[in-house]
């Protein structure tokens, strides 16, 4: 499987269309997140009605990339009644998506309680993830990454380190990564002192298997650093990118940002503020991408340049 | 060493029960927790979340704004019940959570539909919703989530946008005395007893204080499509009476005797209606 080279892309959510221009930006490509844009589970449409005009308008724009946060693709239901199967496997061939990237969390048909349930990174974990997750790849019929999961603990029985667990499942399953730079950045904040290491964590997982990169920025709240993507990225997370961007050949890195209004040295910003800094975020994406590929590397300087 | 299937309910069976959540959080390392009825290995897990009890509470707290959250957001398939709650001058979040707890904090995922016809239910108990008229939009609503739910579990053969299409592209119908006319199952008939018109043709923005006329009603409640949002018509009283015989396929003339003799002329003319709406096929054709 290939993964082809866009560039830089944000993370799109259709609720937020009201206040963020996307479709007027200069995309390499969009993220879509299949939960956002899809019917109810227990309803007749693979798509939500209310989605459906505004995914098909950036579809039209820019090519579409597939995330699943609460698919359910590692849970322990049949893989074939799972949110992952009944819709984002649909909604995956409608947008003729290059790739998907899912979370390796559990969750059956439930969504509330993926966040607080990373996997067990366990030995009898890796084969059971590694078989649901070939087999899942095998229904997409495109590449599946697998993003490292910001946690606020481990799963209890886990027996080895979460990019131990990553790279052995990649090995049985012939998946891919999707690299979430910002996760890798508050897991070190908030387990570092309990032995995680990003620059063992770089250095043990596949970063040929890297097919695209997530980045974001977060803040403290009392005593744990939070994943909340409501700031600019994180300044060492620019460091990060520039590192695994010499290292690993990704398909697109995607800015995330879920809110309406981000945050700035505990001050609340205002929209024109708040989109002024997304766009600042992705011009330094970008300038970080043309270092390390060239200037013509990107979808969208490819065809300024024909 | 724990078994992942075995940490996953376990701490699931932890998330929606708020002994065992005081007990995980509260804990002592002394105490006992024989009396909870878990097992030795349960137990273990039990232990294992206690000894982090600032990142279970952490997880804890997600979970359950989270379930508020999803609640909420599933009230967006039901307008008119999320209109008559935000109008309702209650603190919206708050009875979310209420409805959260109710339900035993159970995580329903993207079963949207499940969500939103619980919380309308919820809903329909609270005195700030006893009038006839807000029961009658509760119910309304409770009928769209059971006709989606219904369509969820098995699709109709045609939907009735395509249907009206095929209806639309063969006209004139024939009509002929042996057709056998039946109803789509992507379509409800529910009866109100106001003129709700003006809220449904604005289900979003509606006035809750309109005085609206007290009036039996009958709602088509209609999927037009798979991927499209649900619609309603009024129907006449016959038409409505028509639409309910058809669960299984009848004959003008089966209609015309279960509808007191209707003449044929008529019984053809309430058929071409439902029939253009295309909730009404011609069993065998589209």
């Amino acid at each position: 499987m290939s993964v082809p080279s866009l560039g830089v892309g944000l993370q799109f959510n259709p609720a937020l269309t009201g206040w963020f221009p996307f479709l007027d930006q200069p995309l390499d490509a969009l993220e879509v997140l299949f939960d956002a844009v899809m019917g109810p589970l227990d309803g007749p449409g693979v798509m939500s009605p209310g989605a459906a005009d505004a995914v098909r308008e950036a579809a039209a724009k820019f090519p579409i990339i597939g995330h699943s946060n609460y698919g359910g693709d590692f849970g322990f239901e049949d893989l074939m009644s799972t949110s992952a199967v009944r819709r984002h496997v649909p909604l995956s061939k409608k947008f003729n998506v290059p790739w998907v990237a899912n979370h390796c969390f559990y969750s059956d048909a439930s969504w509330s309680d993926v966040w607080s349930s990373p996997l067990q990174f366990s030995h009898a974990e890796v084969v059971r993830v590694a078989a649901r997750a070939r087999a899942l790849q095998d229904l997409y019929g495109v590449p599946l990454g697998h993003e490292n999961a910001a946690y606020y603990r481990t799963c209890p029985g886990s027996e080895m380190p979460e990019e131990e667990f990553l790279a052995r499942t990649l090995e049985l399953s012939g998946t891919y990564l999707h690299l979430d730079l910002h996760n890798l950045y508050a897991n070190a904040l908030n387990h570092g002192a309990s032995g995680y290491s990003i620059p063992r964590f770089l250095a043990t997982i596949p970063l040929d298997r890297v097919i695209s990169i997530h980045m974001a920025g977060g803040r403290w709240i009392d005593d744990q650093y939070h994943d909340l993507h409501d700031t600019q990225v994180a300044e060492a997370v620019w460091d990060l990118l520039d590192d695994v961007l010499s290292r690993a050949r990704p398909g697109a890195v995607i800015l995330e940002y879920e809110t309406q209004a981000l945050y700035c040295e505990e001050e609340t910003l205002d929209r024109e503020r708040t989109v002024d800094l997304i766009l600042s975020d992705l011009e330094r994406a970008r300038k970080s991408w043309d270092r390390a590929y060239g200037a013509a590397s990107r979808r969208t300087t490819r065809s300024e340049a024909k | 060493m724990s078994d992942a299937r075995l940490v996953w309910d376990t701490w699931r069976r932890i998330l929606t029960n708020d002994e065992l959540v005081e007990r995980v959080l509260h804990s002592k390392g002394s105490d006992p927790w024989e009396d909870t009825g878990l097992t030795a290995e349960e137990i273990a897990i039990l232990a294992d979340y206690a000894g982090t009890p600032a990142a279970t509470d952490t997880n804890i707290g997600m979970y359950r704004s989270g379930l508020v959250r999803n609640a909420l957001a599933a009230l967006s398939l039901v307008p008119l019940t999320r209109r008559l709650l935000y109008l309702s001058g209650l603190d919206v979040e708050t009875v979310a959570a209420d409805f959260v707890q109710s339900a035993g904090y159970r995580d329903d995922g993207p079963n949207f539909w499940r969500i939103a016809g619980g919380f309308a239910a919820h809903l329909a108990k609270r005195p700030e919703f006893a009038t006839r008229l807000k029961q009658d939009v509760l119910a309304l609503d409770t009928a769209t989530v059971a006709l989606a739910q219904r369509l969820g579990e098995s699709a109709p053969a045609v939907w009735p946008e395509s249907a009206a299409l095929i209806f639309s592209a063969a006209r004139p119908r024939a009509g002929g005395e042996s057709d056998r006319f039946v109803a789509s199952r992507a379509a409800v008939v529910a009866t109100s007893n106001f003129d709700l018109t003006p809220w449904l043709e604005d289900p979003l923005d509606f006035d809750a204080d309109q005085e609206l006329e007290p009036s039996t009603k009958y709602w088509l409640i209609c999927f037009p499509a798979a991927d499209a949002a649900h619609e309603y018509a009024e129907l006449s009283d016959r038409a409505a009476r028509t639409f309910n015989l058809l669960p299984a396929p009848k004959t003008a003339a089966e209609l015309s005797s279960a509808l007191d003799g209707l003449p044929a002329v008529e019984v053809f003319e309430v058929i071409d209606s439902l029939v253009e709406l295309g909730v009404v096929v011609c069993d065998g054709g589209v």
